[in-house]
């Protein structure tokens, strides 16, 4: 779900970056207020990011598929370190898989701390997981907590990371199809990941309950399951008037979509995302008036020929230094 | 798996080298990589010329900077399926013809395509190249001077620092599970909760162990791990030169 730099516009990923930062400030705050972390847990968060890391190397089969996929651990950790803390580690966990591995950017780490942080740890875990489990912790509530959890997590990370890119305009896919091609998606992977989670949760329970048990027993984790249901029920209310209203406008997304292929051009014209991303674009885009362009909205010839030639002289530059070092080298 | 501690050490053996962009102040190259990432992303969809110009950047800079580029380019693999997906809806999306070149016709799509590959490359190549110049401490020296929070900054480090044991450990046990198991290509799904299961108290375990050797080395949660570099000229002119290098070729394509 790692979202890349070049999926976004700088508007969007410069917005995500502040939200994230807010949240990353927040979670800081929380920590320090309620004097939630111990000196002792730092290393535990260390070793906690590090799980994940290595977590998310170990590719597990899915069954029936043949395919395979791994494990997010943003509730994994909630669980174990709470959510704080755990929303902490995740921002870490990203900041070293965008500068080591290449996985997400520098300027789409706003975006991922958002999907795969936020959501999961601070919005998720206290709102649902925590809840369900209030009244004790056991093998079946764990269960059901953290399928569920996990489950509604990638779900909204997903839509997120579906609304990130189509206001950032730099995909033809229309809504529609796009949601339609993520949800499903994440919707399996969310079920077997939430197996995982829960069986790994059980496992710790059972061997080291008191693992668990710090950060769940007798502590006023969250609100409780009647409000979450209500707020649960407004938000889905809003969505719901939210989307039909874009559903009447654009019954078929997919048929929309092939209008588009007939060479009308009308996906690009009449998509209010794009529109609205577009503007946003033009009011930010670093020099966007800039010569050799052409009429029909992209580069003229002259002006690719022109980056090529540049690009061929900066390689031959370069070329020429690295040639000089060598003979430099062996003298 | 294995490959996350031989990655790591790669990198870390780059950024020790001793050229010119090597010595540059940590928080000016923050700076020159996250505006001209910026610049990057910010041209249209269909403008070509504008990523292609700004190639020059990284080539020149893994040239003054003596970084290889083939090990960048296997990294800038890893990072490519999701854009490619996205720019192949694209190429099927738009299909009406923006270019044509001796009567063979170039869609919208294909240019959007190239475009959104070359956004990547060039984003993925500056994080990296910003990595194999800047060691890792000096990095974290700028996060502290910046005051982000010390307990972030810290978790950072542990992370990294324990990043490679902890894979490792991992990859041994993954191996050990694959030699029990000879039929079998990774781990069986009804494994998968008592595999990781038992990395995480073994992890947790060595969190112990690990906090405790730290606090018999003197270790407490408010000492600083960084040390600080000064700001000299010559890092103000390679900001400056950086930029204007950018800059303009944005500005001419």
């Amino acid at each position: 779900m790692h979202m890349a730099d070049a999926l976004l516009s700088p508007a969007v990923g410069l917005t995500m970056c502040a939200v994230s930062a807010s949240a990353c400030v927040y979670a800081t705050k929380k920590i320090k207020a309620e004097n939630e972390l111990e000196e002792q847990q730092i290393p535990l968060m260390g070793v906690g990011g590090a799980l994940v890391f290595a977590a998310q190397m170990i590719n597990f089969t899915i069954p029936l598929t043949g395919s395979s996929g791994h494990i997010g651990g943003g509730i994994l950790l909630a669980v174990l370190l709470g959510p704080y803390p755990s929303f902490l580690t995740i921002v870490a966990v990203l900041v070293i898989q965008a500068l080591f591995f290449a996985d997400g950017g520098l300027l789409a780490l706003g975006c991922n701390i958002f999907n795969m942080g936020v959501i999961p740890c601070l919005l998720i875990y206290p709102l649902l997981f925590a809840p369900i489990i209030k009244k004790g912790v056991n093998k079946h509530r764990l269960t059901t907590a953290a399928i569920l959890s996990v489950v509604v997590s990638l779900q909204l990370g997903a839509f997120s990371v579906v609304m990130e890119t189509l206001l950032s305009g730099v995909t033809a896919l229309p809504f529609g199809t796009f949601i339609t091609l993520m949800q499903p998606i994440h919707l399996a992977i969310g079920i077997v990941e939430g197996l995982i989670t829960a069986a790994i949760l059980v496992f710790v329970y059972q061997m080291r309950p008191e693992m668990l048990d710090i950060k769940l027993k007798g502590k006023n984790c969250g609100l409780s399951l009647k409000k979450v249901v209500a707020i649960l029920a407004v938000i889905t209310v809003m969505a719901g008037g939210a989307l039909s209203l874009y559903a009447s406008q654009n019954p078929d997304g997919l048929e929309w979509a092939i209008m588009g292929v007939t060479g009308s051009e009308q996906l690009i014209a009449n998509d209010t995302v794009h529109k609205v991303s577009a503007r946003i674009q033009q009011i930010t885009a670093f020099l966007p008036d800039y010569s050799f362009k052409s009429q029909n909205g992209g580069t003229s010839i002259s002006g690719i020929i022109g980056a090529a030639i540049t690009c061929a002289l900066a390689g031959g530059t370069a070329l020429i230094i690295k040639h000089k070092r060598q003979r430099k080298n062996q003298s | 798996m294995r490959l996350v501690s031989g990655e790591l050490i790669k990198l870390e053996s780059l950024a020790e080298q001793d050229t010119f962009v090597h010595k540059c102040h940590p928080a000016i190259k923050i700076i020159v990589t996250f505006l001209f990432i910026i610049i990057s992303v910010s041209g249209g969809r269909y403008q070509l010329a504008s990523p292609i110009a700004l190639l020059a950047y990284p080539w020149l800079l893994s040239t003054l900077s003596a970084t290889p580029l083939k090990i960048l380019h296997q990294r800038f693999i890893w990072a490519l399926p999701f854009p490619v997906f996205a720019g192949i809806a694209n190429l099927i999306f738009e299909q009406a013809p923006l270019y044509t070149l001796g009567g063979i016709s170039i869609s919208y799509g294909l240019v959007s395509l190239i475009v959104l590959v070359l956004k990547t490359y060039l984003t993925v190549i500056a994080v990296l190249l910003l990595l194999a110049t800047t060691r890792w401490q000096d990095i974290f020296a700028v996060c502290e001077r910046c005051h982000i929070p010390q307990i972030f900054c810290q978790t950072l480090t542990l992370i990294y620092r324990y990043l490679a044991v902890l894979t490792d450990e991992a990859w041994r046990m993954y191996h050990s599970y694959l030699l029990r198991a000879p039929r079998k290509k990774a781990i069986h799904f009804k494994d998968m909760g008592t595999f990781c299961g038992q990395l995480i108290l073994r992890s947790f375990d060595r969190a112990s162990r690990l906090y405790a050797a730290m606090k018999c080395r003197g270790w407490n949660s408010s000492s600083s791990v960084a040390s600080k570099q000064p700001l000299v000229f010559s890092d103000l002119v390679y900001l400056f030169c950086s930029l204007c290098a950018v800059i303009v070729l944005t500005a001419i394509f």
